[in-house]
């Protein structure tokens, strides 16, 4: 299954994407540009991307979230990661975000 | 030129060693020392290979960091120490562990060596109280824990305070009359020696000093892992180079070795260096790009140039960094790093004399050459340009040839050093050619990309022409560097 984002604005300007199915090369493509134009384009208080649904992670969608962070940081825009499965959460904080930008989802019980 | 003030010295003595008076010239006094014991207990696989990739795990008690360490690149200008609070377990932190994993090649480590020191330090002091340098003594008691050895000695350790080097010269003086030597190798290296000496040694006739490079080249790759695998950029480089020269070693020599499996080792160790390519390329080329455009005129910036490359190369970075790490904990990994061992330790498939050895270093250089005069001749042509790929495939092949000849200079060969310094210079010269190609291919894709958005390219165009520039000028030094890599006095010998 490829990537689907769902990307939604609420009144107080707060933008969430979230990220559905396997995040291929292509996939990361498309969240990166996502992210950036939310960032550039949407005037947001705050973006929240969305890992709760999202499958396989390729690396490049690792990339694409740091860019995003930092590309965030540079227009003084909180981001944050939320859900993000614990072997993700651990890639994201390893590439450079910082800790109270990602939170893990709850272990399935 | 820069000035290196030397701030400790080290020495090391028999195990009756007594600290000599040292009051007199500017030390007025010594006072009693603090005495401190450590305990430490180093863990290794039963084959030393953490020893072996530098890297030492430790579990200490007593002093002011006890606790777990891991030290990384501990044989030469120690570098990193990761640490762990103790824990009353006798096993190794999971995150150190981790760290350590691929080296261990996937087995379990296990206690291989006591170190006990018993640490005297003394406050050197001038005659209004100002301490000048401090001395600790340890009298260090280590035992090989699998195979029962006990050996003692002294370590002695200076360092400057508030005094200078003359203090250094004269306590240095003191200590030498009284049986220190300077210098003093690791502890554990110390205690480990005989055995690391049994394990490492090779034995294949003339094809020795191909192996035993092979060898040394595994455990730097080895010794590198920990910091790449942190993203490190010098680990990062050290660690892809250590690749090359292995991949060049295993094609020079590929005779010494069965063909399919020798194969089947350069496509692992091919795709290894790809990962860590990945990372080195987004972190030489982002900051690069950086500047280039940070040195235009503002009025020649069209458009958010500086953040679309900052974002452009983040992503790539964190993208090449979350593979490379991926790949460093993958079971390919450590099956290639056994693969490896296996190859360094069996006797070659067929035997070999010096002449062969030399015969392959002489066709790796003179291969070289050929390549470099034929991309040097069409240069030449009308029309030429500078991103011909057979300058590129020359540098290959002056890498190869270097990594060939650095066979004999591992081995203490004279002329070879030199010869490997010679062709170093041209080498310089085509990287840095090649990577005015690359960059120019980077700033093409910008430029299409940005085009896409409908966003204005001209700086990715003047950037481009820029390089093209660099890139011709280094072409025109060519010749000239080439000419001093081929002087007859560094080929000599090689025959």
């Amino acid at each position: 299954m490829g990537t689907v984002l769902v990307t939604e604005r609420d009144k107080l300007g707060v933008v969430v994407i979230e990220v559905r199915g396997d995040v291929d090369p292509t996939g990361a493509a498309e969240l990166r540009t996502a992210l950036i134009r939310a960032l550039r384009h949407l005037d947001p208080t705050r973006v929240v991307v969305d890992l709760s649904r999202a499958g396989h992670i390729e690396s490049e969608g690792i990339g694409a979230v740091v860019a995003g962070a930092d590309v965030a940081t540079d227009s003084g825009i909180s981001m944050s990661v939320r859900d993000a499965a614990p072997l993700v959460a651990e890639e994201l904080l390893f590439a450079g975000l910082p800790e109270a930008q990602v939170s893990t989802a709850a272990a399935p019980v | 030129m820069r000035t290196v003030v030397e701030r400790e010295r080290k020495f090391e003595s028999h195990g009756d060693f007594r600290v000599p008076d040292l009051v007199g010239d500017s030390v007025a006094a010594l006072g009693e020392p603090d005495v401190v014991t450590l305990d430490a207990t180093y863990y290794d696989t039963p084959e030393l290979w953490l020893t072996r990739g530098a890297l030492a795990l430790r579990r200490r008690t007593g002093g002011a960091d006890e606790g777990w360490h891991l030290k990384v690149g501990s044989a030469g200008g120690a570098r990193t120490e990761h640490q762990r609070p103790l824990t009353a377990a006798t096993k190794p932190p999971p995150d150190l562990m981790r760290l350590v994993r691929a080296a261990a090649r996937g087995g379990s480590v296990e206690p291989v060596a006591r170190v006990e020191t018993r640490r005297r330090e003394w406050q050197l002091r001038a005659a209004d109280g100002a301490v000048l340098a401090t001395l600790a003594d340890d009298a260090v008691v280590a035992h090989d824990l699998v195979e029962g050895r006990r050996i003692a000695w002294h370590e002695i350790e200076v360092e400057l305070v508030d005094g200078d080097e003359e203090l250094l010269d004269s306590v240095e003086a003191r200590l030498r009359e009284a049986g220190a030597r300077p210098g003093s190798p690791a502890k554990i290296r110390r205690v480990l020696d005989e055995r690391l000496r049994d394990l490492t040694a090779i034995d294949a006739g003339a094809a020795t000093p191909v192996l035993a490079y092979a060898a040394a080249v595994r455990d730097s790759l080895v010794a590198h892992d920990p910091a790449a695998r942190e993203g490190d950029v010098d680990g990062v480089h050290d660690m892809r180079v250590a690749v090359r020269r292995l991949r060049s070693t295993f094609r020079t020599f590929r005779g010494l070795w069965d063909r399919e499996q020798i194969d089947g080792v350069r496509a692992e160790l091919k795709w290894l260096g790809e990962q860590l390519g990945g990372v080195r390329d987004a972190q030489v080329m982002g900051p690069r790009l950086a500047k280039a455009v940070r040195h235009q005129p503002g009025e020649l910036v069209l458009g958010p140039v500086a953040a679309d490359l900052a974002e452009r190369f983040a992503a790539d970075e964190a993208a090449a960094l979350t593979r490379l790490r991926r790949a460093l904990s993958s079971p390919r990994y450590v099956k290639l790093l056994s693969t490896l061992d296996e190859l360094i330790a069996a006797p070659p498939v067929t035997e070999v004399g010096k002449r062969w050895v030399d015969s392959r270093i002489h066709k790796a250089v003179r291969r070289a050459d050929g390549l470099l005069d034929t991309a040097l001749d069409r240069q030449g042509e009308a029309g030429a340009s500078d991103d011909d790929p057979a300058l590129h495939e020359a540098r290959k092949a002056y890498k190869r040839g270097r990594y060939a000849v650095e066979v004999r200079k591992e081995a203490g060969d004279k002329n070879a050093r030199r010869l490997v310094r010679g062709l170093k210079g041209l080498q310089d010269l085509l990287g840095d050619h090649q990577d005015s190609v690359i960059t120019r291919q980077v700033l093409r894709d910008l430029g299409v990309r940005a085009y896409g958005r409908k966003a204005n390219t001209f700086t990715y165009g003047l950037l481009y022409a820029e390089q093209v520039g660099h890139g011709r000028a280094l072409v025109d030094r060519l010749p000239k560097a080439q000419a001093k890599a081929r002087r007859r006095k560094l080929r000599r010998w090689l025959r």
